[in-house]
């Protein structure tokens, strides 16, 4: 299911949304979003959300209502290193 | 702990497959061959452990007897599972751990279809929906520039009798009190108080633009639209983060530029920040407001919503434009969002969000505004005494640079004069068209008045307004008709003086300028900061053209169909 998920993200260039994606495999959002957290800790994930590195360094962050709203976001490192 | 043991149930046992159990066993034999002493763990789980490199089991087990050759004989064979798996051996057991789960689940647990897809999921099929998605999201906004233009006319209109009324008077009583000259008067009445007060007149729909803004982020909207645009913004060769800063771009381009700073890729970086600054940020909504109320009436909320759409579409041809030539595209990276389910909005964090950035309006009001309105009165009265606006040194170079807005509607001085005064800040066109038009009107003789007799005139007028509005948010019910059409859409100084010198054509011609024309100052000064003075440079150039040319199709073809 791991490699589902990746996979999923590595081939879908306009995203997924944790609903879709506990669709396509056939889980729970809840289950999902604890494999989505083993899969940044080993790596294959980024997360680049509220609380992730790309907006730690950014000046505006405290002020960007957006990214409190939005929720986390997640990207495939394997995509994610070809940049 | 060290005496602790571990025990397992012998009745079930989680199959990982063939090659994982076979070096499970191996590491299990291989404690018996190398004398390793197992007595405190069960051998299948301590091997498991030692294959998935389970750091806490590590540490314990280089502690004991042999235990660095069973750590090398694992690694061993870790090493080699991954090489035929082609993953670490601790996410190949919980993917199958997390397959076994499921499938128990869903063996065991069956949920009705209706708690299976809720009301969320529901909902957001339809709204970040591959095709309809985009649709909704400008439906969405129409609605909101609708209430927002409808619901705060009637307190524009009182906001702008307050200032040029009791609020002028006020000053007015000052100044003749302490026996000021009058350069003086004209400083105060004919450029601050027209200049500051044209601005802050757009406060109330600020307020309410900013208030249903914050319903929409509270509820959960907005996360669904950053989804579909993000989408939709891919579709045309953009970075999906390019979102972030495009939507703070409909605040303020300042921050928006900084924002770039999330997305890894400097190229993705330099195209955001050519796109932001035509997104119509809060500084452009005083222009359309102005000009929407003035030409269009009841349909200024369309038109101002067709600006804002219009910002986008120019933002995305930009983009297409620049992907293929001197920005080319980098690898497109996937990524998911995490939709927060929708929620009520908590009308107290609602306000505080409505308050803090309106109070940044009003601020800039107070800075930004005060000052470019007291250098315009300044430009407007040199050389000193001049009596015609037209002659002064500020109308002198607006009237050399008209001919240049000629072909697009608006060639007349004040105009011309008022979009350079423009590059400061956007607001700055609405406060120096009033300095011009209005500022400098003869004012008709007033009767004396009192203090007393001014507040009730303000309370009356706010209460009249307020009801005004609740009469128009009722209408919007099918079947309701509470507005006065006579009554509704009261002409402030500043509508009339523009129907005088444009026509709804150009009005719109215009507007299409001051939408897509050079960034202010400060957004400038950001993309410099970030990008070089190239970019900078790149950003007003390719903006100034493209607000140019599009004001010119928008006049031109409209006069060829007859529109104007």
């Amino acid at each position: 299911m791991l490699n589902q998920i990746v996979a999923l993200l590595e081939a879908k260039e306009n995203g997924l949304s944790l609903s879709e994606i506990s669709r396509a495999v056939n889980a729970q959002p809840s289950a999902v979003l604890s494999m989505i957290e083993l899969l940044v800790k080993k790596g294959k994930l980024l997360e680049i959300g509220p609380d992730g590195q790309c907006c730690t360094t950014c000046s505006v962050r405290a002020e960007c209502n957006l990214l409190k709203a939005r929720g986390r976001r997640y990207v495939a490192a394997a995509l994610m290193s070809k940049n | 702990m060290t005496n602790m043991t571990i025990t397992t149930s012998p009745l079930f046992q989680l199959d990982y497959g063939g090659k994982i159990e076979r070096e499970i066993a191996k590491l299990i034999a291989a404690f018996d061959e190398l004398g390793f002493d197992t007595a405190r763990y069960p051998k299948r789980w301590l091997a498991l452990k030692l294959l998935e490199a389970d750091e806490d089991i590590l540490q314990r087990v280089s502690e004991m007897p042999n235990g660095d050759r069973v750590i090398a004989r694992a690694r061993q064979g870790a090493n080699h599972l991954k090489d035929m798996l082609g993953d670490d051996v601790d996410l190949l057991t919980a993917d199958r751990r997390y397959g076994y789960i499921n499938g128990v689940v869903r063996q065991s647990f069956h949920r009705p279809l209706m708690d299976r897809i809720a009301l969320t999921d529901r909902i957001d099929d339809i709204v970040t929906h591959k095709w309809l998605g985009l649709p909704v999201f400008f439906a969405v906004m129409y609605v909101v520039f609708r209430l927002v233009i409808d619901v705060s006319s009637p307190f524009l209109d009182w906001t702008d009798a307050v200032i040029n009324g009791p609020i002028a008077r006020l000053f007015r009583f000052i100044l003749d009190l302490v026996t000021a000259p009058a350069w003086i008067h004209s400083l105060v009445i004919d450029g601050i108080v027209a200049g500051v007060g044209g601005v802050l007149v757009f406060v109330p729909g600020l307020l309410i633009l900013y208030f249903f803004l914050a319903l929409l982020e509270d509820s959960g909207y907005m996360s669904r639209a950053a989804f579909v645009m993000d989408r939709f913004m891919r579709v045309v060769g953009l970075h999906g983060k390019s979102f972030i800063p495009m939507i703070l771009g409909f605040g303020c381009a300042v921050p928006a530029i900084y924002a770039t700073r999330t997305i890894p890729s400097r190229r993705d970086r330099v195209l955001t920040a050519l796109l932001v600054p035509l997104m119509s940020c809060s500084a452009r909504l005083p222009v359309y407001v102005v000009f929407g109320l003035a030409f269009f009436g009841a349909r200024a909320g369309t038109v101002i919503w067709a600006m804002y759409a219009l910002g986008i579409v120019v933002a995305m041809l930009a983009g297409m434009v620049f992907t293929r030539t001197i920005l080319k595209p980098d690898v497109t990276s996937a990524f998911v969002l995490e939709l927060p389910p929708y929620r009520q909005p908590a009308l107290k964090s609602v306000l505080i969000h409505m308050w803090e950035n309106t109070r940044e309006f009003v601020r800039k009001a107070g800075t930004t505004i005060l000052l470019a309105s007291i250098v315009m009165w300044t430009l407007l009265s040199l050389p000193w005494g001049v009596s015609n606006p037209r002659d002064s040194y500020f109308g002198r170079v607006s009237g050399a640079l008209s001919p240049l807005f000629a072909p697009l509607g608006f060639g007349n001085w004040e105009t011309g004069g008022a979009l350079v005064s423009g590059f400061m800040a956007k607001e700055i066109v609405v406060s120096t068209l009033s300095q011009v038009y209005v500022g400098g009107e003869e004012k008709p003789i007033e009767e004396p008045t009192t203090f007393g007799k001014e507040l009730t005139v303000i309370g009356r007028g706010f209460v009249e307004a307020a009801v005004g509005s609740g009469k128009i948010l009722l209408s919007i019910l099918p079947g309701v008709n509470l507005v006065d059409e006579e009554a509704a859409g009261e002409d402030t100084a500043l509508s009339l003086a523009l129907r005088e010198h444009f026509t709804p054509l150009s009005a719109v011609a215009l507007l299409v300028f001051v939408l897509l024309y050079v960034p202010c100052v400060a957004t400038l000064g950001a993309i410099k900061h970030e990008f070089g003075r190239s970019w900078a440079a790149t950003s007003a150039v390719y903006q100034t053209v493209v607000a140019w040319l599009a004001a010119f199709l928008v006049y031109q073809g409209g006069r060829l169909l007859g529109l104007g």
